[in-house]
């Protein structure tokens, strides 16, 4: 009786004692479903201007080329096959999460509607009437999203097409296209791509080296709209659109424009600005033609002076007596607006480097006049030659080529030597610094 | 030896069941917090003990023998009221959880921010919390003041218990399944001690409403000491751990193309099973040791210490630049869209299809693994990028850490003139940690603490976005805290005195009592968007508070009795109604200040055996209220706090009950509110801005005449009783009606009825306030006991049941509340952009317990 009782209770303990634990659901794996008609077929049934249902039993599958991660878009992704391209437009935040760029899409298009905005045609689930006179297509809503849209898979190759500008038309409406050989316009190069601030949306122009323009449109809720555009000729890569007769191009971010080549009126990298100091006066303070040598504090202004034939310009601290030094040697103002890709370089020597602080700045907004520090300057990351602390070092330190690009108009590039000349020698900072051979160079 | 075998099986079931249970570990929610409440109300209405009709407990400590009616426990209304309407979430007199004092072995257990009950602290417990001295409404209690709804007060110790073992077992419908409860008291000892101990487990894959799963562990073991000088010293422990999921309020439109009033949008499958992403989980344990010193069978001292340490979670969906996970959210239902046809397509496939109107876990899923993402700086590194899958959607549990620590001391004496003293204070002091908790990732590998909302690409964004300026860009893995943390510490001190006499003619008592509340914020995390408010403590917030009760029953003859009681109180606001948005910054209400509270009754009672008879006409009137509200207003676009002052209202009516003995078998029973509940003052209403505290606006909120929302104001209820030896069986109807939504004071305001046409069909929509309708619910209760010899057993053991039936003629069409959202559309102003929510009372369920006592 006990024993029974016991084998009950045994038996009892390993049933229930099965522990079910659910782990997190598969992953998702793709269904078996085949596109019946191309996009460019699909294309072809629309009438702009019309809003078309479409009844058949048809499926479009292409690749996802655009989506809304960074804002350029809103509630749309483009979709291309082989065939053409075409606009999508969904009810939904963040589509990026459903349908990331490279994704493989099938789309049911039984009771879809194709309409067009601006002759740019896009396919959604309904029309919305409240305006009679200008009937919107309203997005496909987020829980029907799986009734119209099958993913199949993931990281797919996207289907680039290299065309020039004078090939762009309908064809290739929402197609992922690159042209080449391209630049922004000179008056579009160093501005912001939209107007963040506002959030209002800008258009760029694009112009080949070969003749044609384009714009590129970029909306002011786009992550990089305050982003500058580079002044470079190169590829941008963009999804094709238009609105009305206009052509557009729609970068997904800004990661799609390669421009770091010379611009087509480039022959060359060229010189846009250069001293070295062989027309200063040695032994006396530099005041050649444009340039400005102030002293802020401290009273120490830059000096030219010359070893083996070559002049160039000096400061320091040593001997003076002063408790602050703080001087500026600066430049004639600089236009870069006509060049690309503009870099400076300089040389330096110190000698008994004790912390003194020499440093290079620019800025655009210098008017100038005698009180430099007033104005905004930006300090630029250069190689400076230091360590010298028992003599003077054995030779010229390159700066190393320092960007200018992304500053626009009129520059203006300054040395500034910051020092200390106080009676404990503890505190002493007192390094002499040399500059020569300033260079600007753009294409 | 069989018996106590079947009994570990027993046992041991449950547990297996549980290890089988899946582990499976809220943007703001307005309501949250008293949704909170409202839901641990209902589950312990729903597990009160099934007793005999009319059965009083008396405490030992009470004093018998007077005539008067200072003592009676609960009376046919108040019976009825709590078996009977409590399923259509009938309030009496309108009044709320937190007006009840409720005492545990000398020890408060309203929560000390909001004033609430904490059922859930001894949930499950139900036969070691039997022993209740209940007063109801202003009459005198012996244990302090009370509120306005009266007091009521547990006694847990050891040697309080019924003298027994029992095994109890419960089949329900309800909120749980099965229960599998014992208990156990061993009396007292030679020695003087007394032991009891008691234990239950609640089970239920899914309760009533699906998607609602329920576990539950209570425990409780206490011991009696007798020491010399009359003292008797006693320590309880006891704590309910419970983790559930419970009914939402929904949207018409949603049960509608669910065909079904318990549709619930918390849940969705997740590989076959159904998994609710809304969890509440609780667990405070609660330690009181008291000591009573009998000085004579007139006098004694009662000392406790109490202490209670733990901590409540509720879990919430949160996600980051991605779609609103929720199925029911208005974006995606059929009526947001402007195309017929489309909508209309819609209305099918969410018709014919339920995953379409339940979480879609799959595609959650899907999205986090998806989400391959850089954080650049992470944890606040420059150039320090992690690369891994980014959750755009994750579990968050709001969480709270409570300490809490209490003193009490109550005295009690009846002088030999006649006259009873019972004086008592006490201390309190909690803290609560507030903290924000990542519990699933849902197949993620890592989130960011940043505030999502005040991410964008304008200039100082990157700083204004950052949840903890010291840590910015914190890396968060699963079960990491984020967001906000900061912890609220109040105190409090009051003291009360009360005298009573019985005279010839009538009973007269009287009763002072005066308090202190003090309490403070402390932020642990400096945030972006309020660097020099978040961080710190806040200002000691403290207010003086006192209440003071009279009342005097003329004992017209034996059976005849007529009472005058009156009650003048204020009371401090609540922690949540003073901070403005406490998760971001320690910005405070302009001028918070007490609610004042007048009440006062006069009954009429008849006592005899055969007819008890009670009518009694009620008033309170508050003034000075305060509250808090957030949400996300559609014309500012942003989440705004809006503080309302100047809360007055009114609540006056008629209450009656009576029970009529037919035969000595048969009873009648009848039970009747009239009450009229409504809001008498315009209140004041300031708007501010959650990402800068700028006052947005400020305004009056015209509401007077709008009607006190939560309750039926009018119940008409009858029952009929049947009785033969320990057999008993209840059948009632009941009839409520004038039961109102919520309103939103903010679609009451000047500012979002500017350009309304005064009188239009259009401005009497926004204004009107919406009555539900009139319900009608019928209930059975049913119990009894009798003597059994277990085989194998030596002797007859006492078996009891009980069976509760509530909803009878299973009418699934009954709206017990509900309330208006508070986000409106100030575009358009069409109130139904965002209409109503309600819930909705169950169907035919039903409570079988039974139970086996040697």
């Amino acid at each position: 009786m006990g024993a029974k009782l016991i084998t009950l209770l045994i038996c009892f303990i390993l049933i229930a004692g099965c522990t079910r634990k659910t782990d997190e659901p598969p992953a998702y794996t793709g269904p078996d479903i085949h596109p019946t008609i191309s996009i460019a077929d699909l294309r072809a049934k629309h009438s702009m201007g019309s809003q078309e249902l479409l009844t058949d039993e048809d499926i479009i599958e292409g690749i996802v080329v655009a989506d809304d991660r960074s804002g350029n878009f809103y509630k749309i992704i483009v979709l291309q096959d082989s065939t053409g391209g075409i606009q999508v437009k969904l009810d939904g935040y963040n589509l990026f999460n459903h349908f990331p760029v490279g994704c493989r899409l099938a789309i049911k298009l039984k009771n879809l509607w194709m309409a067009d905005y601006g002759r740019m045609i896009q396919l959604g689930a309904g029309i919305d009437r409240t305006v009679p006179t200008s009937p919107e297509l309203v997005g496909i809503p987020l829980p029907m999203f799986s009734r119209y849209l099958i993913k199949k898979s993931l990281h797919n190759i996207l289907p680039l097409k290299d065309v020039r500008i004078d090939q762009l038309g309908d064809s290739l409406q929402s197609c992922l296209v690159r042209i080449s050989n391209v630049e922004f316009s000179v008056t579009d190069t160093g501005t912001t791509y939209a107007d963040a601030l506002n959030q209002l949306a800008d258009n760029k122009t694009v112009k080949a080296c070969s003749g044609g323009s384009v714009y590129l449109r970029s909306s002011g809720f786009a992550d990089f709209a305050a982003v500058k555009t580079p002044r470079g000729n190169g590829s941008i890569t963009a999804v094709y659109g238009v609105f009305g007769t206009a052509k557009q191009l729609l970068i997904r971010d800004t990661a799609d424009v390669q421009l770091n080549g010379l611009r087509c009126t480039g022959t060359g990298p060229k010189l846009l600005f250069s001293e070295d100091f062989e027309k200063a006066i040695t032994g006396a303070d530099i005041t050649l033609q444009g340039w400005k040598n102030i002293a802020e504090t401290g009273g120490q202004l830059f000096k030219a002076k010359m070893l083996s034939q070559n002049s160039y310009a000096e400061i320091s601290g040593a001997g003076t007596g002063q408790s602050a030094i703080v001087s500026w040697l600066i430049s004639p103002p600089v236009n870069l607006s006509n060049s690309a890709n503009e870099v400076l370089q300089f040389q330096t020597r110190d000698a008994f480097d004790n912390g003194a602080n020499f440093q290079v700045l620019v800025s655009v907004n210098y008017d100038g006049g005698n009180t430099p520090w007033k104005a905004k300057w930006t300090v630029l990351k250069a190689q400076f030659s230091k360590g010298s602390v028992n003599g003077i070092s054995p030779s010229w330190a390159a700066s190393g080529p320092i960007s200018l690009s992304g500053f626009q108009g009129n520059v203006y590039v300054a040395f500034r030597y910051e020092g200390a000349d106080p009676s404990a020698v503890i505190d002493k900072r007192t390094t002499t610094f040399q500059v020569d051979n300033i260079r600007i160079e753009g294409n | 030896m069989l018996t106590r075998l079947l009994l570990l099986l027993f046992f041991l079931n449950a547990f297996m069941a549980y290890a089988q249970k899946t582990r499976t570990a809220t943007r703001k929610n307005q309501f949250s917090d008293s949704a909170v409440a409202e839901s641990l109300r209902e589950e312990q209405l729903y597990e009160l003990p099934i007793l005999t009709m009319g059965e009083t407990e008396k405490s030992s400590a009470s004093y018998s023998g007077t005539s008067s009616l200072l003592s009676a426990g609960k009376d046919v209304f108040q019976s009825m009221a709590a078996f009977h309407f409590s399923a259509m979430r009938f309030r009496p007199r309108g009044l709320d959880a937190s007006q009840t004092t409720t005492i545990v072995n000398g020890i408060s257990m309203n929560d000390i921010e909001s004033g609430t009950i904490q059922w859930g602290l001894w949930s499950g417990l139900n036969e070691v919390s039997v022993n209740t001295q209940s007063v109801y409404g202003l009459r005198a209690a012996e244990w302090g003041m009370g509120g306005a709804a009266g007091l009521q007060a547990i006694d847990m110790r050891a040697s309080s218990q019924r003298e027994q073992y029992t095994a109890g077992y419960t089949i329900s419908n309800r909120v749980f399944r099965h229960k599998w409860s014992f208990a156990g008291n061993t009396g007292f000892t030679k020695k003087g001690w007394a032991f009891a101990f008691a234990g239950s487990i609640r089970e239920a894959e899914e309760g009533y409403f699906p998607g609602t799963p329920y576990h539950g562990r209570s425990y409780y073991v206490a011991a009696d000491k007798r020491l010399p000088g009359d003292h008797l010293l006693s320590f309880v422990f006891f704590g309910s751990a419970t983790r559930n999921s419970r009914q939402a309020a929904v949207l018409k439109e949603s049960t509608d193309l669910s065909a079904t009033n318990f549709y619930n949008p918390g849940w969705g499958y997740q590989d076959g099973k159904k998994r609710n992403a809304n969890e509440l989980f609780s667990h405070i344990p609660v330690l009181i040791i008291s000591d009573e010193k009998r000085f004579s069978n007139e006098e004694k001292l009662v000392i406790s210490f109490g202490m209670m340490y733990g901590r409540r979670e509720r879990t919430g969906f949160d996600w980051y630049r991605a779609d609103d996970p929720r199925p029911d959210y208005y974006r995606y239902l059929p009526s947001f869209q402007q195309d017929a046809l489309l909508a209309e397509k819609m209305q099918a496939a969410f018709r014919d299809n339920e995953s379409l109107r339940q979480i879609d876990w799959q595609k959650i899923y899907d999205i986090n693994r998806n989400s391959y993402e850089v954080l650049q700086n992470a944890n606040g590194i420059t150039g320090n990028s992690f690369a891994g899958l980014r959750s755009h959607y994750w579990l968050a549990a709001k969480t709270n850490h409570i300490t809490n620590v209490n003193l009490a001391l109550q005295y009690d004496v009846r002088l030999q003139n006649g006259w009873q003293v019972n004086a008592g204070g006490k201390i309190q002091y909690q803290y609560n940690r507030n903290r924000q908790k990542a519990v699933d990732l849902l197949g993620g590998e890592y989130i960011s603490d940043i505030n999502a909302f005040a991410e964008d690409n304008t200039i100082g964004s990157e700083r204004r976005k950052q949840n903890d300026l010291d840590h910015p860009n914190q890396l968060v893995t699963q079960g990491g805290y984020y967001g906000y943390d900061y912890t609220t510490i109040s105190q409090t001190a009051e003291c009360f005195g009360q005298v009573q006499r019985s005279f010839a003619q009538f009973d007269f008592f009287a009763g002072a009592g005066i308090s202190t509340k003090g309490f403070y914020r402390i932020g642990n995390k400096r945030n972006g968007l309020y660097p020099f408010q978040s961080a710190g403590e806040s200002g000691l917030l403290s207010f003086t508070n006192f209440t003071c009760k009279a009342g005097i029953i003329w004992k017209i003859n034996g059976r005849n009795y007529l009472s005058f009681l009156a009650m003048l109180m204020n009371r401090a606001p609540d922690v949540e109604s003073v901070f403005i948005d406490p998760a971001l910054s320690d910005a405070i209400q302009q001028g918070p200040r007490n609610e004042a509270q007048q009440h006062g009754e006069i009954s009429y009672q008849f006592v005899s055996p055969a007819v008890k008879f009670r009518i009694s006409g009620y008033f309170s009137r508050y003034r000075d209220g305060m509250d808090l509200l957030t949400f996300y207003h559609d014309g500012y676009k942003q989440f705004v706090n809006d503080a309302i002052s100047g809360i007055g209202k009114t609540h006056l009516g008629i209450e009656t009950g009576a029970s009529i003995k037919i035969t000595s078998a048969w009873k009648l029973m009848a039970a009747v509110n009239f009450g009229r509940y409504y809001f008498d003052t315009r209140q004041q209403l300031s708007v501010t801005s959650d990402n800068d505290n700028y006052v947005l606006e400020r305004g009056w909120v015209y509401a007077k005449g709008f009607h006190v929302a939560g309750t039926p104001q009018e119940l008409y209820g009858m029952g009929l009783l049947y009785q033969a030896g320990q057999f008993y069986c209840t059948l009632t109807a009941s009839f409520f009606r004038e039961n109102w939504l919520a309103w939103n004071p903010f679609r009451r305001t000047y500012a979002v009825m500017e350009n309304v046409v005064p009188g239009s069909a259009q401005w009497e929509h926004i204004l009107a306030q919406e009555k539900l309708p009139d319900q009608f619910m019928t209930n059975l209760s049913a119990g009894g006991s009798f003597r059994l010899r277990l085989p194998g057993g030596k002797h007859h053991k006492q078996i009891r049941w009980n069976l509760s039936l509530n909803n009878l003629l299973n009418d699934t069409k009954l709206v017990t509340g509900g309330y208006e959202q508070l986000r409106f559309d100030t575009d358009n102003k069409e109130p139904g952009k965002f209409p109503p929510r309600y819930y909705y009372a169950m169907g035919l369920n039903y409570s079988f317990h039974i139970s086996v006592n040697w």
